[in-house]
């Protein structure tokens, strides 16, 4: 079981975005659970209990998304997964484009 | 500015505007601020102080620190970090020009009504959301919740700063679901116990360090206002409604904001009028 991380900083998408990301990234394949989540110290708190605070994202300032198993926890989008970190990467830009053509 | 540009430029009147805001439009000539992020109908604007101005599409001022616009711009070629400049009576960002002068300011602080806050509770009651944020639900959420209901029940400020300091930057969202809920709290105290809050500045200060280092930006923005008493018109309108019908088409309006930030922030009314009624103290 591989968990993950992909932050980005200063990328700023609302709400609806955030939560679709999340359910983007649940469904790549491989993926057991993700959710995206704003770097503050509370949500980073949340993913340390449950181990999956990696150091990527402990670095992360609150202004900052990363990517975490547990739905609900945030845009920390830690994933537990088989799959590649691209596809992550992909759910992000694919939600970014739907967003710019809608 | 070049001839290209100029010829490219969009003009816009803003219409309304925050009472908090409205002091940002006047003022000398110049670099006022930039960019700070886009949205699909909002563009956020960090001023040189630091601090946040709303510019959105036509409808509610969604935060204290908004304005809304007479129509929704094409943003092409605008990009965070890129100078907005202000001159008399115009904001300019890029290509786009805001005329300011004419907006209506419209007061978001919220009238104190010492009193029963029942009524509210009743009228509110049967009114649920599709789901609020799930970190409210989990232990740490339900925790610093119940924290924050205590320190209402008991008049303890030291339980809600508790509460609500732990609330601060929880969960999922832009504006985390933890700061939706505390501005929901304390958008309920400032209408029915503003007596109490007023009585304790050290609570003020306390929980804006918390949201200076233990949020984003945005959220921070929010709680800032909410602290001196100023909150979204979806918000107001829901503590601030005299009848049933008022306070629950208020509410499913507030329900519709956001993916759960709506939820979210009714979640801690809700906090609030427990902590408020009678017979719990």
């Amino acid at each position: 079981m591989i968990t993950e991380a992909l932050v980005r900083p200063s990328a700023y998408h609302d709400s609806v975005t955030l939560l679709g990301l999340a359910r983007e990234m649940r469904g790549c394949p491989g993926v057991r659970e993700a959710a995206a989540l704003m770097a503050t110290p509370a949500n980073k708190a949340l993913l340390a209990e449950s181990g999956l605070l990696t150091a990527e994202a402990e670095q992360a300032g609150p202004n900052t998304g990363i990517a975490g198993r547990i739905p609900g926890t945030g845009q920390i989008g830690a994933g537990v997964v088989r799959a590649p970190l691209g596809c992550f990467e992909q759910a992000l830009e694919a939600l970014a484009a739907a967003r710019l053509t809608s | 500015m070049s001839g290209l540009t100029r010829s490219r430029a969009d003009t816009i009147s803003l219409m309304r505007v925050s009472a908090a805001a409205r002091p940002r439009l006047g003022g000398a000539s110049g670099l006022v601020g930039r960019i700070h992020s886009l949205f699909a109908r909002c563009v956020n604007v960090e001023w040189s102080d630091g601090r946040l101005l709303a510019l959105h599409a036509p409808g509610p001022l969604a935060a204290p620190f908004a304005a809304s616009l007479a129509r929704w711009p094409h943003l092409d070629g605008l990009a965070p970090g890129a100078p907005v400049f202000r001159r008399a009576g115009q904001l300019r960002l890029g290509g786009l020009v805001i005329e300011t002068a004419a907006a209506a300011t419209v007061s978001l602080a919220i009238a104190s009504a010492p009193g029963s806050a029942e009524p509210l509770a009743a009228w509110l009651h049967g009114v649920e959301p599709d789901g609020s944020g799930a970190a409210l639900r989990s232990r740490r959420g339900q925790t610093a919740r119940a924290q924050l209901r205590a320190g209402i029940r008991r008049r303890d400020a030291v339980a809600l700063l508790i509460g609500g300091r732990a609330l601060v930057g929880l969960g999922e969202g832009l504006t985390p679901a933890g700061d939706d809920c505390l501005v929901g709290a304390l958008a309920v105290l400032r209408r029915f116990a503003p007596g109490w809050l007023a009585g304790e500045p050290g609570l003020r200060e306390d929980l804006a360090r918390a949201a200076a280092t233990g949020t984003t930006q945005v959220a921070r923005e929010f709680i800032l206002h909410a602290l001196d008493g100023e909150f979204s018109e979806a918000v107001a309108a829901v503590v601030t409604a005299a009848s049933p019908d008022e306070a629950r088409g208020a509410a499913v309006r507030l329900l519709a904001i956001g993916a759960t930030s709506g939820a979210d922030t009714l979640d801690g009314m809700r906090v609030a009028l427990d902590g408020l009624a009678p017979g719990h103290r």
